[in-house]
């Protein structure tokens, strides 16, 4: 086991981290803009006038997507990668930086969908029915948003104190 | 500052007199008016009745018929208005002008009429366009579509599906007989459509040998001529439909001059439906009508004086206890305050004597907002775009109310944003490193620029302190709320309420945080461990006597224990809730760095447009966050440890326009 992961080495694992922070997140924000946007085509379908609004709602859930590659790409930054000087990492570090990034992984990727399962239903309910109502909507929203930040500033604390 | 002090109003007038008092009532706009509780299927009230609702009716439906118009032309005669439009200014004389509203009228029924003319047309067109669709087929015939053939060789016109073989059809004609023939027309998506010739004598055996191929007779009844020379009279027509469809839009768009008066008359139908709807709830006797109502204490003199001027009999009386739950909630406020009152009626009205929160809440409002954006940059954006929009729009109510708030809370951010040395976050700081400038500031231990002073304290490097500071920030709001109501309780005559549960409070927490942090300061003297402990008791055993006096037994002490393992746990979640403030505090400055970070790998102009991009989605992100967390501390953190809800808000009698603003007029 030890010799397996002295033969992957810290890079590869922290590398884990950052591509798994960067394609849940991922994944999370295309399954909620994705799950918006199929309520939204209904909604336009009867009234087109409110795509600004269905578009607001929908870009919510699209949040998360870039705070994985935030955190992805802040912990390239710091690695050094971008001076070119890439710091040598030991199993140790690898595997900090590999958990340091599991808050945004699963917190992007489940915040996501949440979010866009509020961000739907505000589309479907509030913009159909109320469309004046629709900021109502946005702060339902605003408040699942709150974890998926949470989740960021997580990884990104351990991050800064993992290395 | 305060909860407006109302009184009830109960007024007895002439009935020929009663639009005209209304409309006096409504222009001075002080006064809402209530059901009376009577109840008139009650055989005593015999001869009371409820006013006619005709005027109701035709209010309504001259409503439907202006907003009808409006929408109309919102499609042919886009407004020019953008968000930035300011409202147009009139006297209630204009707006209420009968002959304004006549010619609105007759302008809106033209739209309306401009609109159906429209409808038919198209309608037509659509007609023309399915004629045209079944005449296609045949327009390589050069038969008369009315052709019947003679009384020996009758012509038929006839389909079969698009997928039959027709060269299969014809050789089973073929062999069913030789005296028919059958001439390929055409074909549509479902169907092939051909003639059949054939000697009446042959035509059974011809149907017969055609039916295993579905084929079944065309009617074309009504048309004279070839399909081709039907089609260019259809064309013709269309094309004649078109020209006529394009003259109403333009006469349609041609009216979007008279858009403002239509929007005027939309503002005044809607005061004519609230003073109907108002009216429905006064009571009627052949000669006389009940007004039972509520009005602020201060608008008394202002409303006698109008009542002066009328045959009628009345009484304004101060609300009784009893009636206290269905008194009408006005919140009356200064410009600072006033703008909270969208949080208290988003969350809901005091009771009424009770307190007013908004002035009570406004500035943790303020400070916590600045606290979690605490950036110079999006407090400068912030500020200038609500002054712009105040400015410029001159939004009302809500709108208004939101924009103030929002407008204060960026001068909070700013002022943060000045200790925590934040300008979009580090954007100053990179800029420096990337274009190389020295720049005279506070700079870092690895000789870096961070900022013109040096900030008292930063999200990223003090997070102790930030977290101890926005729990010391909870203690005091929730220590605030725990004040207001002991005063409430000390108002209200239950001092030993307040006694033995706030202040019981008071000096438990005060006491453990003595106690056990007393000693931890350096140079504090010795006994400040020993004053907290007995604080501390003095708590404790304030508590329980208030559940024991309460059930006037010692089985107080049981619900005691409850009480207790309630308050420590609310006092503890809720004081622990107030970690947001440091969540967003951190959230908004890690993310704009991090945007600043980004595009600064790649040199000058990528940092630069990464930069606004990034702190734009982090400016909209945070302002949703800390508005959002801001109110619900205010609503769940401090309103619950004093707030009373349940007043109803006060809906007076009055102009309330959607297009216009009124220009007041003495009376």
């Amino acid at each position: 086991m030890v010799a397996f992961f002295e033969m992957v080495g810290g890079q590869a694992l922290a590398f884990i981290g950052f591509a798994l922070a960067v394609g849940l997140c991922c994944i999370g924000s295309a399954k909620g803009t994705g799950m918006v946007g199929e309520a939204a085509t209904g909604v336009l379908s009867e009234t087109p006038e409110h795509f600004t609004k269905c578009m607001i709602l929908q870009a919510l859930p699209g949040t998360q997507g870039l705070y994985g590659l935030a955190a992805g790409f802040f912990g390239l930054f710091t690695l050094g990668f971008f001076s070119g000087s890439p710091a040598q990492l030991t199993v140790g570090d690898g595997m900090a930086i590999l958990f340091a990034c599991v808050p945004v992984m699963l917190g992007g990727l489940l915040s996501a969908i949440a979010q866009g399962r509020v961000a739907a239903a505000s589309v479907s309910a509030i913009v159909a029915k109320k469309p004046d109502d629709y900021m109502k909507g946005v702060i339902m929203c605003g408040i699942v948003e709150f974890y998926a930040i949470l989740s960021l500033v997580g990884t990104i604390l351990m991050l800064m104190y993992a290395l | 500052m305060a909860i407006v002090k109302m009184k009830r109003l109960r007024l007895l007038a002439l009935r020929p007199e009663r639009e005209q008092l209304l409309r006096k009532l409504q222009s001075l706009g002080c006064v809402e008016i209530r059901e009376p509780a009577i109840d008139l299927s009650d055989p005593e009230w015999e001869g009371l009745a409820k006013p006619e609702s005709a005027g109701l009716e035709q209010a309504k439906e001259q409503s439907l018929l202006l907003n009808g118009a409006l929408e109309t032309l919102r499609k042919y005669a886009p407004s020019k208005d953008g968000l930035f439009t300011p409202r147009p200014t009139v006297t209630e004389a204009e707006l209420f002008s009968d002959r304004a509203y006549a010619n609105g009228l007759d302008a809106a029924r033209r739209v309306t009429e401009g609109e159906q003319a429209l409808a038919a047309k198209a309608a037509e067109r659509a007609k023309l366009q399915t004629q045209k669709a079944s005449l296609e087929p045949w327009s390589s015939l050069d038969v008369p579509l009315d052709e019947e053939g003679t009384a020996t060789v009758p012509v038929h016109f006839c389909s079969v599906p698009s997928k039959t073989d027709f060269a299969a059809l014809e050789a089973a004609v073929g062999q069913a007989t030789e005296l028919a023939q059958l001439i390929r027309a055409g074909s549509d998506r479902e169907l092939q459509y051909f003639l059949l010739i054939c000697h009446h004598s042959a035509l059974s055996e011809c149907n017969e040998a055609m039916r295993p191929f579905g084929a079944s007779r065309v009617t074309l009844r009504g048309w004279t001529g070839t399909a081709a020379e039907n089609i260019a009279k259809l064309d013709n027509r269309i094309a004649a439909l078109e020209r006529e469809t394009e003259q109403c839009k333009a006469d349609l768009a041609a009216f979007g001059g008279k858009r403002d008066a239509l929007r005027r008359c939309v503002d005044r139908v809607s005061q004519e439906i609230s003073r109907e709807q108002n009216k429905a709830r006064l009571i009627d006797t052949d000669a006389a009508f009940v007004l039972d109502g509520w009005l602020p204490a201060e608008n008394e003199a202002g409303l006698e004086k109008v009542l002066d001027g009328f045959n009628c009999a009345w009484e304004i009386a101060e609300p009784t206890k009893d009636e206290y739950p269905e008194v009408p909630i006005k919140l009356k406020n200064n410009p600072v305050t006033a703008p909270f009152t969208a949080i208290t009626e988003m969350y809901a009205m005091p009771a009424y004597d009770t307190v007013d929160p908004n002035p009570l809440m406004a500035p943790f409002f303020i400070l916590f907002f600045g606290f979690m954006m605490n950036d110079i940059g999006y407090g400068v954006l912030m500020v200038l775009g609500t002054a712009f929009f105040l400015a410029k729009a001159r939004p009302k109510g809500g709108m208004k109310n939101m924009m103030s708030m929002f407008f204060m809370c960026g001068i909070s951010s700013i002022f943060w944003g000045c200790l925590t040395g934040s300008f979009f976050g580090d954007f100053l700081a990179k800029l420096f490193e990337l274009t190389g400038a020295s720049v005279p500031g506070y700079h870092d231990a690895a000789g870096a620029f961070v900022w013109f002073w040096k900030p008292l304290f930063t999200p990223i490097n003090d997070t102790i302190t930030v977290m101890i500071g926005s729990m010391i920030l909870g203690v005091i709001q929730v220590f605030v709320g725990m004040a207001v109501s002991v005063e409430e309780k000390f108002r209200h005559g239950n001092p030993l309420d307040a006694v033995t549960q706030e202040i019981a409070w008071y000096c438990i927490l005060i006491g453990t945080a003595l106690a056990i942090g007393g000693p931890m300061i350096p140079g504090a003297p010795a006994a400040l461990g020993t004053v907290g402990i007995v604080v501390l008791v003095l708590g404790v055993v304030l508590l329980p006597t208030g559940s024991i006096i309460r059930s006037k037994s010692a089985l107080g002490a049981v619900t005691w224990i409850w009480d207790a393992y309630q308050g420590i746990s609310g006092y503890f979640s809720d004081i622990l809730s107030y970690l947001r403030l440091m969540a967003l505090m951190m959230a908004g400055s890690i993310i704009a760095s991090v945007f600043n970070t980004l595009g600064s790998v790649f040199g000058l102009v990528p940092f630069i447009i990464v930069a606004i991009i990034g702190n734009t989605l982090n400016l909209v992100l945070n302002l949703l966050g800390c508005y959002v967390h801001t109110m619900r501390l205010q609503c769940l953190e401090f309103f619950g440890r004093f707030y009373q809800d349940g007043g109803k808000p006060f809906r007076p009698l009055a102009v309330e326009t959607k297009y216009v603003d009124i220009l007041k007029e003495e009376h």
